[in-house]
């Protein structure tokens, strides 16, 4: 949970507000009462501030409003990207690159430098990403400006993207995954928004431990790269300064970036099918159900002032604040809320989502449902009454002037307009529509936009507490919102002589027991069935491979009718695939080399064999080796205590379409030319089934062909 | 007087001795105040810019002030200020009173049987089935809302009240045109509240409690932290007051409560935006005349003893993950030190560079997140200091209080650094500005301060106090207050693991 939102959750449990929401209904009065004699003058006249427009050559829009109130400058600058751009197996990409954008230090500035450096002036840079926007803001005191800019210039263009600062973020959005059910209020919102739009959606996808692993460095710098481009900025000033001054400012920090992007137009969503009517989450620890009633939004043009400002109306009348239909009755009337939202909304980028939603005591649950779709049904079948109609239209009349109520509230809207295409009349020209609203306009929006044979519902709650039963609404669907556990990322403790001497003393031991072969290891040929488990499906793969100790390697594969041959020879490789070849680099056969038992017993030296801890697995009790090499490279072996062999390893994955934690399990152990060799090996990563190997022979010290690892080609 | 007082500030300005700090003069000059006959005072904010006016009427009444029994009723009384007056809110205010007086009576009999050692369980069954009949004949009076919806179709916004345990604040803006109907309804509300619709409101605060305490942890921890540190003073009742209470509650006791703290000289009313003196003076005096003086509260004189030990309080629970919280007893808000604790803030928690940031979470990465903040549960008596951290996965709440424990024992042995004080007070200085930006942000600021400190001016003394502070005010601050017998720990701990 971030910091604001943090201290908002202590706040809220000692401040107790009345209403929760804006107040509207109506009804009719008997006779005039004292209120109603007021006469009030004109209303004094509204002084728009102008918004001062420039454009950079390099296409940069900036937008300023100048405000002398007080001595501080507010920057936004608002992209064009968002989680609309997110592929679904990295769920949190893009909030993990802007949350990484302001901690993650920039070229000349490393995180801790620039931590300081801008809590000592008071300069606060944030960054943000919505569904369909990126968003970096500074604030800073007017004397600071110049010092707030050029930090602002350097985020944007030449983030860091610190390794150390992405794991800190890695680590707390694993936190956050883990605490995600302790709100019903969020998981409400949560499980409605993936009934919607579909759980794999970007609009509404939840990051679960797996995704965390998926997003790498490389895919942040991507994205960074791809959206922040000048061309793709439109930026947002207010402060006391004029134009000359800010322009000169952006031209410095910003004049000589030059790049170009074409941001993509987004796909769209899918309108989901459902097989059932109500879905209910059981969460036995609730005394008070939350739940959401509604579907997708149709389609509303963003420049339909008409349309937009019947719909404003309608949900003023339906279903905002009190005196609207739905607070009246479940909150007022029946008591049982203390809160209801919703109503008929629209994006512009994609479909809104029409919805109510509330929640009630247990007990209540079904009561408070039902009433809610009474209402539904009431407001498409009846006009509402022309005092609903009028005071609706009279709040909207009457509150137009907040809506110009600072500098900044102006600015938004005005850059909002700019972002999304909206024509720059279009508050003027919803008032002007709001007066010609008419109670017929809003029995035609309820029967076109609220679509009750189309409605889902969700419900969290503890079902043992319900009065009634949800399948009388239909049928019923289970939704399991428990945390697919994480893969155990266990803090190692820093290794001590003792536990250095324990562990290499295991390490002997099991290759004086299981090992003593190789001693007189020359060469090795092995023949294997594979299956390997890829996002396209299961693959079969058959291979023959042959080693003449201690650095040459020959693998001849076939899978799927296609054959691979990859040699390594030394310091060099090749692998050879269609007719193609790759060469296989330095690094890449020492990387392959780790977590090989042979490579240890060579290069004992190398390697540092800690102690962790005794384990028992399914009976069987083990020694648990924590190996490290210079680089950083980890394993854990188990060690049967009674057969010395390596049951079990744990490493990181080196597959290349699945990261995260690999286990191998070791079995049928068969002893060759006195080498202990599992036939079976059996690897998850990250508790999914990965690779199974299954060895038919192994030959030890036959002669081999060394012609068999030249390099040339052939 | 007025002109030499611009002549001066510009002077000052002209001659750029306000470096270090900001010049306020632009906002303090446009405030002026005026008291009418009964002792209501009323606290004007000038600005012109647009033509909108902010009210906010401060009642010096909160949870403190509340009785065992009527626990809550601070905060059910802020529902019912809603709900209209003898004229707002009906079609027929007699033939209302006199279905209410028979709700009221049933209602004492229904308390009555509850109370007797073997209550009568149908009886109280049939006079409940008769109180909803009666409600349902009262309720046919009722024009539901119309106080809100009144100052809707007038164009309010921003409307909503909070209570907490030293206030209750009223707020809503409105265009400048409307502000004779403010003064309408708000010195009606305020003279002759009709509490109406109140036996169905208590089902919606008690849905409130439900939401804010029993369905949040967090919510909970709080509760219970309040009331293992207090064991004097009325800050030990969360201000929402138990479910035992809030259904106790009857309309006698809240005209009661409201006629003993709703007084002329126990409230102060503040008015922001495009309205001149003369204008809110003659309003004031045609309106609001009619409240009654009463008298300003005093302070409570029950103070919360010393701490003698250390306290601890652990919440088991099944769904949710750890959470840590300490509560030091420190000062109100009146007292020089609390300021020090804001300032403490940013040292400690707030920023990237703060200490317990840069250790616990971007260093060891034990937690996910810190907090730190002065005033629960109020600030109007000596409230608890809080530092808070949520563990990330895997981690304990026994070693972040560790880290905690030690990162506060540097705060007594060393001095803060001269960076680090001055970030810290950098920092404290820009929010207090930003604090300014808003005229309904001035307007809270200004009738507290007037409230709890005496004088509104004091909000401006502000920036000047925060410069002055030490790093050897910090330490004594720690060595004073940040010790294990002045605290009591709250924790939620995760039930252990059953296998299903």
């Amino acid at each position: 949970m971030k910091q604001p939102r943090l201290l908002l959750a202590i706040l809220t449990c000692i401040i107790f507000s009345a209403l929760l929401i804006s107040p509207f209904y109506s009804t009719e009065a008997a006779q005039k009462k004292g209120f109603e004699n007021l006469k009030y003058p004109e209303l004094n006249p509204l002084k728009l501030p102008e918004v001062e427009k420039t454009v950079m050559s390099n296409g940069m829009k900036i937008r300023l409003i100048k405000d002398d109130k007080l001595p501080l400058v507010e920057i936004s600058i608002v992209l064009g990207g968002g989680r609309i751009y997110q592929p679904s197996e990295k769920v949190g990409l893009m909030s993990i690159m802007t949350q990484l954008l302001t901690i993650g230090g920039t070229k000349d500035l490393k995180p801790g430098e620039m931590d300081k450096l801008l809590d000592s002036k008071g300069i606060s840079v944030s960054a943000y990403s919505s569904s369909d926007q990126f968003e970096v803001s500074m604030s800073c005191l007017k004397e600071n400006l110049d010092e707030g800019l050029s930090i602002l210039s350097k985020i944007v263009r030449e983030p860091a993207f610190n390794e150390e600062k992405l794991e800190e973020i890695k680590t707390q959005s694993a936190s956050e995954i883990s605490r995600r059910n302790e709100n019903p209020d969020d998981i409400n919102d949560r499980e409605f928004t993936k009934l919607i739009y579909g759980s794999n959606s970007p609009l509404a996808a939840v990051q679960e431990y797996e995704h965390l692993d998926n997003i790498v460095r490389d895919d942040i710098l991507k994205v960074h790269q791809f959206f922040f481009s000048p061309d793709n900025m439109l930026v947002g000033v207010t402060g006391p300064l004029e134009l000359t001054e800010l322009k000169g400012l952006f031209e410095k920090y910003f004049g000589d970036w030059t790049k170009k992007t074409q941001v993509p137009s987004f796909k769209g969503v899918q309108e989901q099918k459902y097989d059932f009517k109500v879905a209910v989450a059981d969460k036995p620890d609730l005394n008070q159900s939350y739940f959401s009633l509604g579907h997708l939004s149709l389609p509303v043009d963003k420049n339909d002032m008409a349309e937009q400002a019947k719909i404003k109306v309608f949900n003023s009348i339906f279903s905002q604040g009190f005196g609207s239909r739905l607070v009246t009755r479940i909150r007022v009337k029946m008591g049982l809320t203390y809160g209801v939202s919703g109503g008929v909304y629209f994006d512009y980028l994609y479909p809104g989502v029409t919805s109510f939603s509330t929640y009630t005591k247990s007990e209540s649950t079904l009561d408070a449902i039902n009433a809610m779709k009474e209402e539904i049904d009431l407001i498409r079948k009846e006009k509402v009454t022309e005092k609903e109609l009028e005071d609706a239209k009279n709040y909207f009349l009457n509150s137009y002037v907040f809506e110009f109520r600072s500098p900044s509230q102006i600015l938004n809207k005005s850059l909002t307009r700019e972002f999304y295409g909206i024509d720059a009349d279009s508050q003027q020209k919803l008032i002007e529509n709001i007066k010609k609203v008419t109670a017929d306009d809003i029995l035609q929006i309820a029967q076109k936009y609220l679509q009750p044979d189309k409605m889902v519902l969700f419900v969290v709650c503890n079902e043992k507490g319900l009065k009634g039963n949800l399948s009388d609404l239909g049928p019923v669907k289970k939704i399991d919102i428990s945390i697919k556990p994480q893969a155990i990322k266990e803090i190692i403790p820093p290794a001590t002589p003792q536990t250095l001497e324990q562990g290499k003393k295991i390490f002997e031991a099991v290759l004086k027991k299981n090992f003593a072969g190789y001693k007189t290891l020359k060469s090795m040929t092995m023949q294997a069935e594979n299956t390997i488990v890829t996002p396209q499906g299961e693959l079969m793969m058959s291979t023959k491979s042959t080693q003449l100790l201690p650095d040459k390697n020959h693998v001849f594969a076939s899978v799927m009718g296609m054959n691979i041959e990859r040699i390594i020879n030394g310091t060099k490789g090749i692998s050879r695939q269609m007719g193609q070849e790759r060469p296989i680099t330095q690094e890449e056969i020492e990387k392959d080399k780790f977590g090989d038992l042979y490579y240890m017993y060579l290069e004992k030296d190398k390697y540092q064999f800690q102690y962790l801890k005794e384990e028992e697995i399914d009976g069987k009790k083990y020694d648990v080796i924590y190996i490290t090499d210079i680089n950083k490279n980890w394993a854990k072996f188990f060690v049967n205590k009674t057969t010395l062999l390596v049951d079990i390893e744990e490493k990181l994955s080196n597959l290349p379409w699945l990261s995260g934690l690999s286990r191998t399990v070791n079995t049928e152990y068969k002893e060759v030319n006195g080498i202990s060799i599992p036939h079976k090996l059996e690897t998850t990563v990250n508790g999914k089934k990965a690779t199974q190997m299954i060895i038919k022979e192994v030959k030890i010290n036959v002669p081999v062909d060394s012609a068999l690892f030249s390099l040339e080609a052939k | 007087m007025k002109k030499f007082f611009i002549s001066f500030v510009l002077l000052v300005v002209i001659s750029g001795s306000l470096c270090a700090g900001f010049d306020f003069s632009k906002i303090k000059n446009n405030i002026s105040e005026f008291t009418i006959s009964n002792g209501l005072k009323f606290i004007l904010l000038e600005d012109h810019s647009v033509p909108v006016a902010t009210f906010v009427t401060y009642v010096n009444v909160g949870g403190s002030d509340e009785k065992m029994g009527t626990w809550g009723i601070s905060h059910f009384l802020e529902h019912m200020a809603f709900k209209g007056t003898s004229e707002v809110g009906t079609t027929n205010v007699a033939a209302e009173k006199k279905v209410l007086q028979k709700m009221d009576e049933l209602f004492d009999q229904i308390l009555a049987e509850k109370e007797k050692i073997q209550p009568d369980a149908e009886k109280i069954k049939k006079m409940e089935a008769d109180l909803e009949k009666l409600r349902v004949e009262a309720d046919s009076y009722v024009v539901p809302n119309e106080f809100l919806n009144i100052l809707k179709e007038n164009g309010v916004t921003g409307l909503n009240a909070g209570t907490s345990k030293d206030s209750t604040v009223y707020y809503y803006s409105l265009p400048s045109n409307r502000i004779e109907l403010w003064a309408y309804l708000e010195s009606a509300r305020f003279s002759d509240p009709f509490f109406r619709e109140f036996y169905k409101e208590r089902g919606v605060i008690q849905e409130e409690r439900r939401m804010r305490v029993e369905n949040n942890p967090v919510g909970k921890l709080i509760e219970e932290l309040l009331a293992v540190a207090y064991k004097d003073h009325s800050y030990h009742v969360n201000g929402i007051g138990p479910m035992s209470n809030i259904s106790h509650i009857t309309r006698a006791d809240m005209y009661k409560y409201f006629n003993e703290n709703y007084t002329a000289k126990n409230m102060v009313i503040g008015v922001a935006g495009d309205v001149t003196p003369d204008q809110l003076k003659k309003l004031a005096e045609k309106y609001f005349s009619k409240l009654k003086p009463g008298k300003r509260n005093p302070f409570l004189f029950t103070d919360e003893t010393p701490q003698l030990g250390e306290k601890t309080v652990t919440l088991m629970e099944e769904n949710t993950q750890p959470w840590l919280i300490i509560g030091y007893h420190a000062v109100a808000v009146s007292q020089p030190d609390f300021l020090k604790f804001n300032i403490l803030n940013n040292i400690l928690t707030n920023g990237r560079s703060s200490r317990l940031q840069k250790r616990m979470v971007i260093q060891e990465k034990t937690a996910m997140n810190v907090l730190s903040f002065a005033g629960l549960p109020g600030d109007k008596y000596p409230c608890l200091y809080l530092v808070g951290a949520l563990p990330n996965s895997g981690q304990t709440t026994a070693k972040l209080m560790e880290t905690i424990d030690s990162e506060i024992e540097k705060l007594k042995t060393e001095p803060v650094s001269e960076e680090e004080m001055n970030s810290a007070k950098t920092r404290l200085k820009i929010s207090t500005i930003n604090g300014m930006g808003s005229n309904q942000g001035i307007l809270m600021s200004l009738l507290s301060a007037e409230v709890k400190q005496g004088s509104w001016q004091k909000v401006f003394d502000k920036i000047d106090a925060i410069e002055k502070i030490t790093a050897a005010d910090i330490q004594d601050l720690a060595n004073k207050y940040l010790i294990s017998q002045n605290r009591t720990i709250g924790r939620i701990e995760k039930k252990a693991e059953v296998k299903k």
